[in-house]
């Protein structure tokens, strides 16, 4: 499991000496980290949670690395979109000439990336996982800064101060934690933490710095022009990955950690503010313009639902009998809705990339007739909107399904109000891109295509079924996370 | 109430007006100025609370580097004359305001908990003679959680990496400064860049018994190159781009490899045996010492506007 850490790691030092050869090196890598994140995932399942003492010193010296079902399943995650955002890249790379530098560029800050979300997966000590998100984020930034001209370097520049303003309250949030308990190892930190003022300030920094590095609203202001500015390759990363690794940290922070601090009334407001999230974030997609900045304002959307696990968890946790009643449901129905949503980002992203790469233009009028010209990307585009919206037989379908088995069973019925919202009207902006497509082209333009490859298109479409898939086989992926379940049903 | 506590209240009141003053200056470029002095008194502070290596890397890094980038930045922007702006409006009050609650009500709750917990301290002495140095610090750093500081050195390559990639194609990442230093600065430099590579050599070696080690060894050479760089003679010009992109590159994958080599040897990743623990971690602070230093240069010399890289100007 330290393999998938290091692989994309040592790979980037390679990729950095000899940059020739970067692009045929991340690929290589990447189908060994594939390898290594499906033979963790076996081990889990044969053996349960996995452990692993870094330099030898067992925690709380020392600092451990853990997987269980949740990290083993983010793991496959990462690299389910990984492979296919590295064959889109190279294949880009491979023709575009004129972009030639940003591959040189690109190949090192995706690999360290990558290994970075790897760590955060596999941390189970909260200083370590403040220095592995401290490396996603900055390489994060440095990806954005490879987009097209002033509008990338301020967005870049955006993200970077809010990025930063968060990772100090992590930090500061780490501080108190270590004050009050005396350890930084999660599993030690789960039994000790009592209800004092300390705790309660560790609890809120790092809150609210996990809630603005995965863009819950009103803290996503950032996002939107950072991942619609970025190449679509690292869009499609940005969008997918590295924000989920924050709301994985949420999620594993508050359902360890924190969970004898956790105030029902505060999930309840973050509850609230992810049912905003939906619905501003649909509005503001449906009013777009272009189709990048769309896509965009859509993941601001889909990160609410993750959040409307927050009250359904911690009311459970507080309800005897509430775990096994709904509880686990609304766990894994957010989760769920994390993967699948990722992989459809990255499919929307990808082929918006062919899309806006082939017409020269990301404004959504631009895009008619492009069906006809792109079958394979406007496919993907539908497929992975299917599984958006909500539609069965997708990944999108079972998470909503089981979000909103588990907000009636808990009697929080208010929060299916905003589930079903926020699907039609991801049905709304999905469908006007699609129907713009779908329609005949002008005739009084003639839409010239720059010539595309089918690797480049054929990316999108693999992560577009993936997400699909996930509608299609359920009990697999559910059974890998019920290994080492977090929340201690009472 | 002690002489030392004294000085103590007295220090901790001029870092607050110090960092009051930096973001609230009349004059911008007079904030960069109070900014370093806040670095300067940050270092005497973690003086008197007993941590001389994290001393000596705020004073090198917290106020030389940075105090440099910044002040750089601040002269390219033209902002030697320009006025505060965010002077006497509402937002600013309600953010000093809030800034203020929240330093209260911080202080507080660690007043609530001011004795340490947890055994970690005792433990980490315990378990020094299997760690193989004898300084706490370096063996928290490089042992016992060495893990995290080899991703703290990824972290530095990224902003490296990131840096390179913001430059223009074709445009070398080392500005030089056009001006006619006068005789005095040269000779006073060829005196201490050599005193410099010294001293930096004896933090890094001192790293093992004593305060010192990789990061503030690094910071040190880097101070020598950012004079070089203002003097005209940026030393990140005389190194092709692929031995630079080798130097950037060296503490991370030598860390990398130091900890593979562990692996090699029946033990865990980065788990030195007790016999070649002190040379191991010697080679790994040796590799990162140089990497710290090329990118902090390399933060500075490639600090210029676009157009301002061929120009250069009076620093």
């Amino acid at each position: 499991m330290v393999a998938a850490i290091l692989l994309p790691m040592g790979a980037a030092c390679v990729a950095i000496l000899v940059r020739g050869y970067a692009a045929r090196i991340a690929l290589v890598t990447a189908l060994l980290t594939a390898a290594v994140s499906v033979v963790t995932a076996i081990a889990v399942v044969r053996n349960g949670p996995l452990e692993y003492a870094m330099g030898g010193w067992r925690a709380p010296l020392g600092i451990t690395l853990r997987v269980d079902g949740l990290s083993s399943l983010m793991l496959l995650l990462s690299a389910s979109v990984a492979v296919p955002v590295f064959v889109y890249a190279a294949a880009h790379y491979a023709r575009a000439r004129s972009d030639e530098r940003q591959g040189a560029d690109f190949w090192p800050l995706a690999l360290l990336l990558w290994g970075g979300l790897n760590g955060v997966f596999l941390s189970g000590d909260v200083f370590n996982q403040y220095v592995a998100v401290e490396l996603t984020s900055l390489a994060a930034v440095a990806l954005v800064t490879l987009g097209e001209g002033d509008a990338a370097l301020s967005a870049a520049l955006r993200y970077l101060l809010s990025t930063f303003a968060a990772s100090m309250f992590y930090l500061l949030g780490v501080g108190h934690l270590y004050a009050v308990a005396g350890t930084l190892d999660i599993p030690s930190l789960a039994g000790t933490l009592e209800a004092e003022a300390a705790s309660y300030s560790a609890a809120a920094l790092i809150t609210v710095a996990l809630l603005f590095k995965s863009a819950l609203f009103p803290l996503h202001f950032w996002l939107p022009r950072a991942h619609s500015a970025a190449p679509s390759q690292v869009s499609a990363l940005l969008s997918s990955l590295v924000v989920t690794s924050a709301a994985y940290l949420f999620l594993r922070l508050w359902t360890t950690v924190f969970v004898s601090v956790a105030v029902p009334v505060v999930g309840q407001i973050i509850g609230g503010l992810g049912a905003c999230a939906i619905v501003w974030g649909s509005l503001q997609a449906l009013r777009q313009q272009r189709l990048k900045v769309m896509i965009a304002y859509s993941t601001v959307a889909q990160m609410g639902y993750l959040f409307l696990v927050v009250p359904l968890v911690t009311s459970a946790l507080s309800t005897p009998g509430g775990g096994a009643l709904w509880g686990e449901t609304a766990w894994s129905g957010g989760v769920y809705h994390a993967i699948a949503h990722a992989l459809a980002k990255a499919a929307l992203f990808l082929s918006a990339g062919v899309i806006v790469g082939a017409i020269g233009t990301d404004k959504i009028v631009g895009i008619s007739g492009i069906a006809r010209q792109l079958p394979v990307a406007t496919y993907a585009f539908g497929i992975a909107s299917m599984s958006l919206i909500g539609l069965p037989p997708s990944g999108g379908f079972v998470a909503k399904w089981m979000l909103l088995t588990a907000a009636f069973k808990s009697g929080q019925w208010w929060w299916a109000i905003a589930i079903a919202a926020g699907g039609l009207l991801t049905a709304g902006y999905v469908f006007l891109v699609l129907g713009q497509g779908l329609s005949q082209a002008s005739s009084d333009r003639d839409v010239e295509l720059k010539s595309t490859s089918k690797a480049i298109e054929y990316s999108a479409f693999a992560l577009a079924v993936a997400a699909l898939a996930l509608g299609v086989r359920v009990a697999e992926p559910l059974a890998l996370l019920r290994v080492g379940l977090p929340i201690e049903m009472p | 109430m002690t002489l030392e506590m004294l000085f103590d209240m007295a220090l901790v009141g001029a870092v607050v007006v110090a960092a009051a003053y930096a973001i609230n200056a009349p004059v911008l470029i007079a904030g960069v100025f109070v900014y370093i002095v806040f670095g300067v008194l940050l270092s005497l502070v973690w003086v008197r609370l007993g941590a001389p290596d994290l001393a000596i890397a705020e004073a090198a890094i917290g106020a030389g580097i940075t105090g440099a980038i910044v002040l750089d930045a601040a002269r390219q922007m033209g902002m030697e004359r320009r006025r505060n702006p965010r002077l006497r409006r509402w937002p600013g009050w309600l953010s000093w305001a809030a800034t203020a609650a929240v330093g209260v009500i911080f202080a507080g709750v660690f007043l609530t908990v001011s004795e340490g917990r947890g055994d970690l301290p005792q433990r980490v002495q315990a378990e020094l003679p299997r760690v193989g140095v004898e300084n706490e610090v370096t063996a928290v750093l490089l042992s016992y959680r060495g893990y995290d500081t080899w991703f703290e050195v990824g972290v530095l390559l990224v902003a490296a990496l990131g840096v390179l990639a913001l430059r223009a194609p074709g445009e070398s990442p080392a500005r030089r400064f056009r001006w006619d230093p006068p005789a005095v600065a040269d000779g006073a430099a060829d005196m201490l860049v050599p005193g410099g590579i010294l001293m930096a050599g004896y933090l890094l070696w001192q790293g093992s018994r004593g305060p010192g080690g990789a990061f503030q060894a690094g910071a040190v050479l880097a101070a020598i190159a950012v004079l070089l760089t203002l003097l005209g003679r940026p030393p990140i010009a005389r190194v092709s781009d692929r031995a630079r992109d080798a130097l950037l590159v060296v503490g991370f994958a030598d860390f990398l490899l130091v900890g593979l080599v562990a692996v090699t040897l029946g033990g865990a990743l980065f788990e030195y045996p007790p016999a070649w623990a002190a040379p191991m971690i010697l080679v790994i602070e040796s590799a990162v010492a140089v990497s710290v230093a090329v990118t902090l240069s390399l933060l500075f010399a490639a600090g210029g506007a676009a157009g301002d890289a061929s120009e250069g100007g009076v620093p």
